[in-house]
């Protein structure tokens, strides 16, 4: 193998992509999207939180009602002389959601299609069950009952893990995990755009035919192109991150949402960070060279590439769904992703570590004995 | 000295039903092309004229039949031979976003030119084709015939034996036409071997000194314009071409 001929073959692909203002563009545009999602995720999470929701009634509070919903965070209760009243002002806006009520059956009217809705619901639902246990224990009290034997019959013990579950920021830990898979996403984005251009485009553009006359073996050609994806691919992961950091930091200063959601950039951190990183370019840079070398022309192989950017996002849509499966320690390009996230929120598991190491070292390695062969075969090089 | 011995390719391609078939674009070709020699290498479209050129390049590698150049093959020493070769075709595409000097270096940087002598023989070049005034501008800003010009600089800039040239003059103008023929022939007069592929029967008469003829992918006549001229009783290579594509027909037929 000549280095020199490597050397060139990399800077040629370089100067080639850098000075292209469309990939340089995008180049530009992907890292910029971290900060962008983090603050927007914490001013939309915020505001959502923050908000004030109005439910309308169509009767008056006693009382006893007024105690249970004097306490509630983020909503008010406002009522209206009838149900024509209540209903005109859910109509113009004015109340987000509202409540009826015929004797003892109430009933609660909210479009839980929308995100007030669904606090409303909430709400409402929660207001209701404090004043049926309220009704409750006034009938058992003058029964000459003791309420407590009849609701707290049996005594439930909580995990103390499900504690730190609970409350609004499972969601939020959820989004900003997706945040930090964005920046494999973008590494992922990175190599679509470099190897696109280098493989499928260079055939495209006739300019393949010229470097092959050269003294230069394809397997040069293929390292070099290979290289230049892995590095920019690497260096864009890597400002992505870069900007994660401060951002995220002013971000938990300037919302709430962001409060209790760990984001560890200490040293030790940052380096097996930078390292998952790097292996992720490596990775995907020859993933994306395997398939480019199948396509049979640059749309063919730009749209068969970027279906790999949704690998990234897999692992988060599991967790969401609560169906995280050992096997994805060893799914390309997706464990990365989720090793990354448990660097970040220091929740390291050190055999996903492991495996997820050492299968992307086998998958690296593999590819490159695949692509230099596959380099090598004329459909390759003229399909 | 370049021999092509007995040298075939095959190819695979879907026919309408979508199925695979297989197909000879070269027949059982071979010929010499000697040193301080034009050899031209005529035909119709499709007859495997850019197949050969592009074998002979090293490009593509022959399915049967053997490449010798200096006496060796591509098996044997690819890189050796890539080294002391040239192609240029009328369709080469160079990259459009560096300048012509960017491009002349990285052809030297691939060619393992000696970075000492590497800016004078751009100058060298730069000033045999006349390219001062866009010697610094992007290859995409450039006119066909500066591009062409600029290809025929890459070829020569390593200083090569043997020279495989298809269709170079193609789609130019008689001023850029006329600066590549000069130049073919300085080359030949320098004792260097020079395969040309033409459409242009006037310009293979001028300036090959041998002949080949190749019609859907087989030798039909093979040697010196004058030659194949009396050997169809014709008065001129253009309508030597054009009955010996006719008699090719009929026996195909």
């Amino acid at each position: 193998m000549n280095w020199n001929n490597i050397t060139i073959t990399f800077w040629k692909e370089l100067r080639g992509i850098l000075r292209d203002k469309k990939s340089l563009s995008k180049l530009i545009i992907f890292p910029l999207l971290i900060p962008t999602m983090i603050l927007l995720f914490g001013f939309l999470f915020d505001f959502m939180l923050e908000s004030d929701y109005v439910v309308g009634l169509d009767y008056t509070m006693s009382s006893a009602e007024k105690t249970i919903v004097k306490d509630m965070e983020n909503v008010t209760f406002r009522s209206y002389a009838n149900k024509e009243e209540v209903e005109a002002a859910y109509e113009e806006g004015s109340i987000n959601g509202y409540i009826t009520k015929v004797n003892n059956t109430y009933a609660i009217h909210v479009d839980t299609s929308k995100t007030s809705g669904e606090m409303v619901y909430q709400a409402a639902h929660m207001y209701l069950e404090s004043y049926n246990q309220y009704l409750g224990t006034e009938y058992l009290t003058k029964q000459g009952i003791d309420p407590s034997q009849v609701f707290e019959t049996i005594v439930i013990s909580e995990p103390s893990e499900t504690t730190e579950e609970e409350g609004p920021n499972v969601l939020i830990t959820t989004v900003f995990s997706m945040v930090v898979a964005y920046i494999i996403m973008i590494v992922v984005l990175v190599c679509v755009v470099v190897v696109t251009d280098t493989t499928s485009g260079e055939k495209e553009r006739g300019t393949l035919e010229t470097i092959l006359t050269f003294p230069v073996k394809s397997s040069e050609l293929v390292v070099g192109k290979y290289l230049a994806s892995a590095f920019l691919g690497f260096v864009v992961g890597l400002i992505s991150y870069g900007l994660a950091i401060p951002t995220f930091h002013f971000g938990k200063e300037w919302f709430a949402t962001y409060e209790e959601v760990v984001f560890t950039a200490d040293i030790v951190s940052i380096l097996w960070v930078v390292f998952v990183i790097l292996l992720s370019a490596l990775l995907t840079s020859g993933v994306c060279m395997v398939l480019a070398g199948k396509a049979k022309s640059y749309k063919e192989a730009q749209s068969s590439l970027q279906a790999l950017s949704i690998l990234p996002i897999v692992p988060y849509f599991m967790k969401m769904m609560d169906a995280s499966l050992p096997i994805m320690d060893f799914v390309p390009i997706a464990n990365c992703s989720a090793l990354l996230n448990d660097i970040v929120i220091a929740s390291i598991n050190y055999s996903s570590l492991l495996n997820v190491l050492a299968s992307t070292v086998v998958y690296i390695v593999a590819i490159l004995a695949y692509i230099s062969k596959q380099y090598k075969k004329e459909e390759t090089l003229f399909s | 000295m370049i021999e092509i011995k007995n040298v075939s390719k095959e190819f695979t391609k879907k026919n309408e039903k979508g199925k695979s078939v297989k197909f000879l674009a070269d027949k059982d070709i071979s010929f010499e092309v000697h040193d301080g020699e034009i050899l031209g290498l005529l035909g119709p479209n499709g007859a495997g004229k850019t197949t050969l050129l592009r074998m002979i390049a090293g490009i593509m590698k022959p399915t049967t039949g053997q490449i010798q150049i200096d006496n060796t093959t591509y098996d044997k020493d690819e890189i050796a031979i890539k080294k002391n070769i040239s192609f240029l075709s009328g369709n080469t595409k160079l990259y459009k976003d560096i300048s012509c000097v960017e491009l002349l270096k990285m052809c030297a940087g691939y060619y393992g030119m000696d970075k000492s002598i590497v800016s004078n023989r751009i100058d060298e070049v730069i000033a045999r084709f006349d390219m001062e005034s866009f010697k610094n501008q992007r290859i995409g800003s450039l006119s066909t015939g500066q591009v062409q010009r600029l290809g025929v600089s890459r070829c020569v800039l390593h200083d090569p034996h043997y020279y495989v040239l298809d269709e170079a003059t193609s789609g130019l103008d008689i001023i850029s036409s006329q600066i590549i023929l000069d130049f073919i022939k300085e080359e030949r007069d320098k004792g260097k071997c020079i395969i040309y592929s033409t459409h242009y029967m006037e310009e293979a008469e001028n300036i090959c000194d041998r002949v080949v003829l190749l019609n859907k992918g087989k030798k039909i006549a093979e040697g010196t314009p004058e030659e194949v001229v009396k050997q169809t009783d014709t008065s001129n290579i253009r309508d030597a071409f054009f009955k010996l594509i006719g008699d090719s027909r009929n026996e195909l037929e």
